[in-house]
């Protein structure tokens, strides 16, 4: 399909291509997916670790509609005020398997808990990884475009070992996520981009794409010299896992090249920020406390340009990691003690520190600070008009944590915010209880009656994913933990 | 989701054992499984929170509960492991940087590959996603690029590249260089399949000549090729149904990258064709060669840099309490310091394991000189600190420093790496809530007392008793590494009793004589050779692999741990020569 077809394709309207073209857009083409009139369902993973302030987080305000008195001036939620109306605070949720050793038979200390089960619903293994796949990774093999694999972000030092990874490809299949924008940008752009990240000139002959076939003809030749072998198992799956993203590549060349924006939505970074990204680790280390925020933002700019692209339906943004994160030394605050620590009150790892005081209002502003970069992943969001409504609107953007309180490593009432309804599907502006009790930290553990894989079997149907058997997705997770249905009070 | 498999099985066991405890808030579980783990998948778990991390527990010798006699008689088998490995991203690094010259920082721009019992290089779980496969393609354009921008480095292998350029010269750079990126001859097929490939590319870049364009689009392909990126042993004629002896050509590339972490070079394939690697005296020399390469020291490097966790050291100090501290430089010296140590010991210096935990010997540059307080010349120089303070990698900066507090020196950290990593003890779960809320230490001034205070429940001491004593023996030494008699006023109390094998009541006072005590042990010895063998093997040993574990002992204990001499059992054993095929 050439371009001008394409664009016509897009039912009239009109792209700045221009603008496109001076980013290197202008070679996209869509999809077959794509040529749906359907706007897609997104659904992106704020991922905060090492707890939070529970004095101060959720709402004074009792349950129900949102009003501003759920968005005190004192409270961590305060800088989502504006965005209430989009919002759905989810209250009293338990991490299921459970924590505290209430659940047999999965690894790991709490933090690795906390972060492996979450998007999972499934225990840890032996390796302290976690025994199935995550819900962003199973999402993306339905719904993204040639099931391309979702965007996995991180900020900070994550990855190694069981505290690194909230994706999982599969049972024991952690994915690393990559904290460097430069990086993250090139993949996005690998379809458009040459390798120095600089837009190719638009040639007579698209001499790049014909190059990239001709290579790909070859590579594909040897992968089937290999498979027409005698091969264990194991092997087989690696290579047929590989083989995939190679067919993917030659699909995706067969198209163009391309990502396709999905609506006039889609504008691309302006230059000055593509430079930016582009230079985000010259002359610095990404991982490096003072980069957090500066790191976080770009990553935060391009989950929004992807999505708004359509180059995937699902991303995980993943800040830190738990039993880590940085020394906060920005946006008004001056840490001595990194997050873990002060999430401890403590001024070592180790547990056997000397109390650090005023640690609590040290976490509140850390919990705020998080927030109000959350709000501004929604503001970006909400930037792109899609038609029937903001991208926004037709996301999923949950903003959870790994622990509760994070100094008694808790895995009750769960810090959870979403943003978006899926397209109208989850309700909007509420204060919701997922459970019987009022306040699930008060609540004895046997009596827990809100296992979080039941959110997770909530957005999956709400994105629009199947079973197995073709009907909605019955129990999202592992069959021993947790419990089967959704939450159906979030839902329309 | 489920994926049980047999192999879980012992974790359950150790995990039900383990929450049987009655405590809800003490230490669970120091799993010490008189059994190796099954096969290089999932494994009882070590788990430390906080900062610690997991690493595998018990070594690969059945507990020292195997009987000699066990393995007199039986064929030895290696455990299974996969046909098809993928390179690690240092592999790939090194081999472009062998062959192309470009040095091309493969190695962080690729996507990471996650730990396995220590080591990033697990066999059966080094795979390609789609993000890595876009990487390896931008970084094969970026490569090929380079390396035809100047083909000096190439004409090395391939000498007529930059003077013949005819399609003469295009047979030799396709069969010269692809054999040596394949590790193996290319047949027929293959090589009409890259001529091809190489008159298409003489039309598809703009820039440069018809030739060079050639070699381009091949080197482009031949990056991403499975048949470069993956070590394929797939000969499929076993022994006996399940154990195969592999070819010559697989031999090879197993030797260079096993112990170059590269691909091989002319001599070494030369060896191949010529079958001489079948013989094991022949294949000995070879090894031999390898090791006496400089290219051996990446591998040296590579291990040490895991098995010393350097990933997790951290060297934030606090400014006020070590003025004119620079983090950079110190961090910088402390862990090439470390690395420099075993390279050495092991390459140039005829060292033994226990030269490893005992030698006063060491590299040092200015900044670490000032914290010995030693003198130094410039540069980096070799040094002999006071063997009253200082024996071995535990008394060198790296070790005592990356595992402390910015204040004070942290005895757990340090205890629990020297157990998890040094003595092969694997922990179990750690608790809930585990010392969250810390009691107040009354009237404690050490971090000895702190220590000893906030961990004194008998919950705790379920595994504290062995982490404990471990870290006190490093209390001589500050946040910085620095020996110290004082702390916090008091004298410093570094004394301690441990059974580091099994029966064996050892006592000590201070890093060094610990570190005699880890010299002597069997336990301390045995882990560092099973530490190696998951490394060099990319895979857990397995019960099968007892009696070649054993073998490799012999064979050290023969030439008295001689480190070298270690590796050269590791590259000649059965282990090496053969491998037992996964299930189809």
């Amino acid at each position: 399909m050439n371009r001008r077809r394409f664009l016509r394709g897009l039912g009239g309207v009109v792209i700045a291509l221009p603008l496109l073209e001076s980013l290197g857009f202008s070679r996209f083409a869509p999809s077959v997916a794509r040529a749906q009139a359907a706007v897609p369902r997104r659904f992106v993973t704020f991922f905060q670790c090492n707890g939070a302030n529970m004095s101060k987080f959720w709402p004074t305000a009792g349950f129900g509609a949102l009003t501003p008195a759920h968005f005190a001036a004192d409270r961590t939620l305060h800088p989502l005020l504006n965005h209430r109306d989009k919002l759905l605070l989810v209250r009293n949720m338990h991490t299921a398997p459970k924590g505290f050793g209430w659940d047999m038979n999965t690894g790991g200390d709490d933090h690795q808990k906390g972060i492996g089960h979450k998007l999972t619903g499934a225990p840890l293994d032996g390796s302290n990884f976690a025994q199935g796949i995550s819900l962003d990774q199973f999402l993306a093999k339905q719904l993204n475009p040639q099931g391309r694999a979702p965007m996995t972000l991180g900020v900070h030092r994550v990855g190694g070992g069981g505290t690194g990874s909230i994706s999982y490809r599969g049972a024991g299949q952690p994915v690393t996520s990559e904290t460097n924008p430069r990086l993250a940008f090139q993949d996005l752009m690998g379809l458009k981009y040459s390798t120095t990240g600089t837009p190719t000139p638009t040639p007579t002959r698209d001499l790049q794409s014909e190059r990239r076939k001709s290579v790909l003809d070859l590579v594909r030749a040897d992968f089937e010299n290999i498979r027409v072998k005698k091969l264990s198992k194991g092997d087989q799956q690696k290579l047929d896992m590989h083989f995939t993203t190679i067919r993917d590549l030659e699909k995706e060349l067969m198209g163009g090249g391309v990502v396709a924006p999905i609506a006039s939505g889609c504008t691309p970074l302006d230059a000055a920020r593509v430079a930016e990204i582009q230079g985000a680790d010259r002359g610095v280390n990404v991982s490096d406390d003072a980069q957090f925020k500066k790191i976080g933002r770009m990553q935060m700019d391009m989950i929004a340009l992807a999505l708004a692209c359509d180059h995937t339906r699902v991303a995980t943004l993943q800040w830190g990691s738990g039993a880590g994160g940085p020394t906060f030394k920005w946006d008004g605050m001056n840490h001595t003690y990194n997050h873990h620590k002060l999430s401890h009150g403590l001024d070592n790892d180790g547990n056997t520190g000397n109390a650090v005081a005023g640690y609590e209002d040290m976490l509140y502003n850390i919990d705020r600070w998080f927030c109000t970069e959350y709000a501004y992943l929604l503001d970006k969001l909400k930037a792109y008009d899609e038609g029937n409504g903001t991208l926004l609107d037709n996301s999923v953007v949950m903003w959870i944590n790994e622990l509760s309180d994070g100094k008694a490593h808790d895995f009750r009432d769960i810090p959870c915010v979403i943003a978006g309804s899926a397209g109208g599907q989850l309700k909007q502006g509420q204060y919701l209880n997922m459970s019987k009790v009022a306040n699930a930290l008060d609540a004895y553990i046997p009596d827990l009656d809100a296992p979080h894989n039941k959110l997770l079997t909530t957005i999956a149907n709400v994105m629009g994913a199947k079973d197995t058997d073709g009907g909605p997705v019955k129990r999202f997770g592992h069959p021993n933990y947790g419990a089967a249905g959704e939450f159906t009070q979030l839902r329309v | 989701m489920p994926a049980k498999s047999a192999k879980t099985s012992a974790l359950r066991l150790a995990f039900t054992v383990a929450l049987a405890l009655p405590s809800v808030s003490g230490c669970q579980g120091v799993v010490e499984s008189p059994l190796g783990p099954g096969g290089s998948g999932s494994k009882p778990g070590a788990v430390d929170g906080d900062g610690l991390s997991n690493t595998p527990g018990t070594d690969g010798f059945l507990g020292g509960q195997l009987d000699a006699l066990a393995c007199e008689n039986r064929e030895l088998h290696p455990g299974s492991m996969p046909g098809l490995v993928r390179l690690t991203h240092r592999q790939y690094q090194n081999a472009v940087t062998d062959l192309f010259g470009v040095e091309s920082k493969a190695a962080s721009e690729f996507v990471s590959d996650q730990e396995f019992y220590g080591f990033d290089n697990n066999a059966e779980k080094l795979s390609v996603d789609s993000v890595q496969t876009l990487r390896y393609r931008a970084m094969a354009e970026k490569v090929a690029a380079e390396a035809t921008s100047n083909l000096a480095p190439l004409a090395k292998v391939v000498p007529c590249v930059s003077s013949q350029r005819n399609d003469g010269c295009r047979d030799s750079f396709l069969s010269g260089l692809l054999q040596l990126m394949f590790r193996r001859p290319l047949s027929d097929a293959e090589l009409t399949r890259y001529r091809t490939l190489f008159a298409a590319g003489t039309t598809l870049y703009e820039e440069g000549d018809a030739f060079t364009r050639g070699l381009r689009v091949v080197i482009e392909a031949a990056l991403q090729t499975p048949t470069f990126l993956y070590r394929a042993e797939l000969r499929d004629t076993p022994l006996d149904g399940k154990v195969v002896q592999l070819d010559a050509y697989e031999l090879a590339a197993r030797l260079a990258l096993t112990f170059w972490s590269s691909l091989p070079d002319a001599t070494l394939m030369a060896k191949a064709e010529s079958k001489k690697l079948g013989d094991p005296v022949e294949l000995e020399l070879e090894v031999r060669r390898l090791l006496d390469d400089p290219r051996a020291s990446r591998v040296l490097d590579e291990f040490h840099a895991q098995w010393l966790e350097f990933g997790k050291l951290r060297f934030d100090k606090d400014a006020s309490a070590f003025p004119g501290y620079d983090k950079a430089a110190f961090e910088q010296a402390a862990r090439a310091e470390a690395l420099t140590f075993a390279r050495n010991m092991t390459l140039k210096e005829s060292g033994t394991i226990a030269d490893l935990f005992t030698s006063p010997v060491t590299w040092v540059d200015a900044t670490l000189a000032q914290n010995y307080g030693v003198q130094a010349g410039a540069g980096v120089t070799r040094v002999e600190l006071d063997p009253s303070q200082r024996a071995g990698l535990f008394t060198q900066t790296a070790f005592l420093a990356g595992h402390a507090d910015a204040l004070e020196g942290s005895p757990i950290h340090r205890g629990a790496y020297v157990q998890r990593r040094v003595l092969c003890r694997e922990f179990g779960t750690l608790p809930p809530n585990v010392g969250t809320v810390p009691p107040a230490s009354p009237g404690a001034a050490t971090t000895r007392a702190r220590v000893a205070q906030k961990t004194a429940a008998a919950a705790c001491q379920y595994c504290h008793k062995h982490i404990n004593p471990t870290g006190f023996a490093f209390e001589s030494f500050d946040s910085l590494g620095r020996f110290r008699t004082q702390d916090h006023g008091e004298p410093v109390d570094a004394t301690g009793a441990l059974e580091l094998d099994q029966g064996v009541p050892s006592s000590f006072s201070g890093g060094v004589q610990f570190a005699a005590e880890l010299a002597s042990s069997d336990k301390a010895t045995r882990c560092y050779e099973t530490q190696w063998f998951r490394f060099a093997y990319g895979r857990a040993e397995g019960h099968d692999d007892a009696c070649l574990l054993r073998e490799i002992d012999n064979k050290a204990k023969a030439k008295s741990y001689n480190l070298k001499e270690l590796l050269v059992a590791l590259g000649t054993s059965r282990a090496f020569r053969f491998r037992a095929q996964e299930d189809l």
